[in-house]
């Protein structure tokens, strides 16, 4: 037969809490549940005037590439003209994160080139600067307004073999799939942190341990998931949609990017 | 911004008009990003409450407990636990958030991720300890509450070692050794067996006839109709009923 309640149960606790420093635990949640609203995997959907994913990729990297090869001030400027008008048409989250990143590496390099600009460099300390804010932005925007899936997916118009792009969407998910349970343990922990907790270090030990042991079930329920779906090494993805009429315009723009940056590295 | 639609009626707790609410929502809304999930939620409920909340998936239940946790805060409107408001301010107080998590019990849906102690007994303990009990006392409430849920066995186990059922009875045993005034589950027979779910049964209509406060989140009509003093039906839910009932988050 089972217990009864305890008396201790039935009645009221008139619980006073004291004294306790565990803003350790605010910290880690709100680490861990910003580090998830940036990896959202429907991020970034595409609209109507968008290139495919992987001529973003391409266009990204080319940008990039100019960003970095240009010795000319008024390129980098006409770049960053570009990557501002872009950023305006964000909405207000991603264009936090396109701003924040950049805008702190942009920061950092102005400080590493302090010595320059004291020694009578500061046009190479100014360049150098926007050169940087110019090439993060670039790679932010991409991020932010391209899928994950796609981003990924875009690799194989790069003829990477498509266990690579499965490992890279595995990964992706299992990332994100972890960081929602690391929240959920550390909503728990934080529930029942009601009083003093004398070994912050090993609650938080435990929660670690805990998601290591659950990744590892993880993993291994997707290998049993894919191996009864028949999956037996090879997988074999089918040719995505990668062309749209769009694209054609956006390419149009970057041989005019590309024609605009020799034109003006010639007059240097 | 987010926008918030439409305006549902206030709604009260249809059995104590009068009385003291322990808990109380006055046009609270919550939205995951843009995504609204809770749209000007009116609703009070009493201690001694047993509250069944009822509503397809993404109706917002589990917000709701959340909210009631303080895990969640108005973006508009209030909740207020025990008359005090629950606002971010407020959940800054380490000792007024401290003891609202002492007083609001949560059992998760997923049991599994509310254990991350070596073994039962240090998980049990846990609370306990924290609220700096004796060791004599620490030791009477987990012997209690083993023997009460029936986890005698599992004494020594490392919880992640456990099946569903029994991670849920865990979970259930941790939050009992801190005797909160309310307990919130979150779809509590969700996974476990025909007598695992009998015996939950039983113990939380235990737990309503000791006068504890049961808010509970499920799809389960045996379990809503065994327990509930009142339904609140969420996200356009409808069902017929001859117990009182409200609506909200339509």
């Amino acid at each position: 037969m089972r217990e009864s309640l305890p008396s201790w149960l039935a009645s009221s606790e008139g619980y006073r809490p004291g004294s306790d420093r565990d803003g350790f635990l605010t910290r880690s949640l709100l680490s861990m549940t910003g580090l998830l609203s940036r990896l959202r995997l429907d991020a970034g959907r595409p609209t109507r005037l968008s290139p495919s994913a992987p001529l973003k990729l391409v266009m990204g990297l080319v940008c990039i590439l100019l960003t970095s090869l240009s010795t000319n001030f008024s390129f980098v400027l006409v770049m960053l003209a570009i990557v501002l008008v872009r950023a305006c048409l964000l909405p207000s989250e991603s264009l936090r994160r396109v701003a924040s990143i950049p805008a702190g590496a942009a920061a950092l390099t102005f400080v590493l080139m302090l010595p320059a600009t004291l020694l009578g460099q500061s046009h190479s300390a100014a360049l150098m600067g926007t050169k940087v804010l110019v090439s993060a932005s670039l790679a932010m925007t991409v991020a932010v307004t391209t899928p994950a899936g796609e981003l990924t997916g875009s690799l194989r118009a790069f003829r990477v073999p498509s266990m690579i792009v499965l490992t890279f969407d595995l990964a992706m998910r299992a990332i994100y799939d972890l960081g929602r349970v690391a929240v959920e343990m550390l909503l728990a922990l934080r529930l029942r942190s009601v009083g003093r907790n004398d070994d912050k270090a090993g609650s938080l030990g435990g929660v670690g341990g805990m998601l290591l042991l659950r990744a590892n079930d993880s993993a291994q329920t997707t290998f049993d998931a894919m191996r009864c779906r028949g999956f037996d090494g090879e997988y074999a993805m089918p040719p995505g949609r990668t062309w749209r009429a769009v694209n054609v315009a956006w390419l149009v723009a970057l041989t005019l990017l590309v024609a605009l940056f020799v034109y003006l590295q010639g007059l240097m | 911004m987010t926008h918030y639609p439409d305006h549902a009626a206030g709604l009260h707790s249809p059995r104590h008009e009068s009385s003291h609410a322990l808990m109380s929502f006055s046009d609270f809304c919550f939205a995951y990003g843009d995504r609204p999930a809770l749209r000007h939620i009116d609703l009070e409920i009493d201690a001694g409450d047993c509250v069944v909340l009822m509503g397809d998936n993404g109706s917002g239940k589990s917000t709701l407990l959340k909210a009631m946790s303080g895990l969640v805060i108005a973006q508009q409107g209030s909740y207020r636990f025990d008359g005090e408001p629950v606002t971010d301010r407020s959940m800054r107080d380490p000792s007024f958030s401290k003891r609202l998590h002492q007083h609001v019990g949560f059992i998760f849906q997923d049991s599994g991720a509310q254990l991350f102690c070596p073994s039962v007994v240090d998980e049990i303990a846990f609370g306990p300890r924290q609220m700096q009990l004796g060791e004599d006392e620490v030791t009477r409430r987990v012997n209690d509450v083993c023997a009460l849920v029936g986890i005698d066995d599992l004494r020594e186990r490392a919880p992640y070692t456990l099946s569903g059922g029994e991670q849920k009875k865990v979970a259930i045993a941790c939050i009992l050794s801190m005797n909160p005034d309310a307990y919130c589950f979150d779809e509590p027979l969700g996974g476990l067996d025909a007598r695992t779910r009998k015996w939950l049964l039983e113990f939380m209509g235990e737990l309503r006839d000791a006068g504890k406060t049961l808010v509970i989140a499920t799809h389960d009509q045996s379990l809503a109709d065994a327990l509930a003093d009142y339904f609140v039906y969420m996200g356009g839910f409808h069902e017929y009923t001859d117990k009182p009932h409200v609506h909200i988050n339509e």
